[in-house]
């Protein structure tokens, strides 16, 4: 798994690469983490290139979502059939922003 | 069809992976079916490596088995945490709640046509099942 986070105005992009599963998902929820304890309330999470997500992954996406959703958000851009699968089965299809791009994700703050 | 044998370490998930991928592809399985073979193994294998293995000071190995009979493709997980049948485990559906786990359980019921628990020898053995399509019977 490959993640860049790029720090926009008012917003961070986090773009990931590659399976999150319980092997490296920490690695994601550490990039999240990192971003809302400089004080990033407002986060884009592309998904674009992650074609598997168990639910290790939506674990540290709930987390972040938590700690972020009364003053910003978290946003997904672009998951794959099989991510969308994924937030589907556990009911967090509906709780989640979900964007088919980045650049409607990122114009959605 | 063959069988691995892995320490009980969640960096081992990749390798599992691998291992159901080839072991399904060769069965003849679609790649929708080898994804759901995938996700129901990496969140059995999880499940007992944090909670099963939790109290091990040294982490026991674990042992995935792969077999196939005339309807069915099946993974059979074998490890040697304390007696658990996640199966009795109450199957949560998709909620609005906001909680964030215990999903394993219920990915795994939804994904994979079939699965059965038994505790042998002090081992638990948890066999899933994914039917065959007619092509490979």
């Amino acid at each position: 798994m490959d993640i860049q986070v790029e720090r926009r105005e008012h917003l961070s992009l986090i773009e990931v690469q590659g399976r999150v599963d319980s092997s490296n998902a920490d690695q994601l929820g550490h990039a999240l983490t990192q971003e809302i304890s400089n004080g990033v309330s407002r986060l884009v999470l592309d998904l674009g290139g992650v074609d598997y997500m168990s639910s290790a992954g939506l674990r540290e996406l709930v987390t972040a979502y938590k700690r972020v959703s009364a003053q910003g958000g978290l946003h997904l851009a672009q998951p794959s059939e099989r991510v969308v699968d994924i937030l589907e089965m556990a009911g967090l299809d509906t709780i989640f922003k979900i964007y088919p791009s980045k650049t409607d994700a990122l114009s959605s703050f | 069809m063959g069988e691995l044998i892995v320490p009980g370490e969640l960096s081992q998930i990749p390798r599992i992976q691998d291992f159901v991928r080839q072991a399904a592809t060769q069965a003849g399985l679609s790649e929708d079916s080898i994804y759901h073979c995938q996700l129901a193994t990496d969140e059995a294998c999880t499940n007992v490596i944090e909670h099963g293995y939790a109290k091990f000071s040294d982490r026991p190995s674990l042992t995935l088995n792969t077999s196939l009979d005339q309807s069915f493709f099946c993974i059979t997980i074998i490890d040697q945490g304390p007696d658990f049948n996640p199966l009795t485990l109450l199957d949560r559906q998709p909620t609005t709640e906001m909680k964030s786990s215990g999903w394993g359980i219920h990915f795994i019921r939804s994904v994979m046509d079939k699965a059965e628990y038994k505790r042998l020898d002090n081992h638990n053995y948890l066999s899933l099942y994914k039917r065959l399509p007619k092509s490979s019977r």
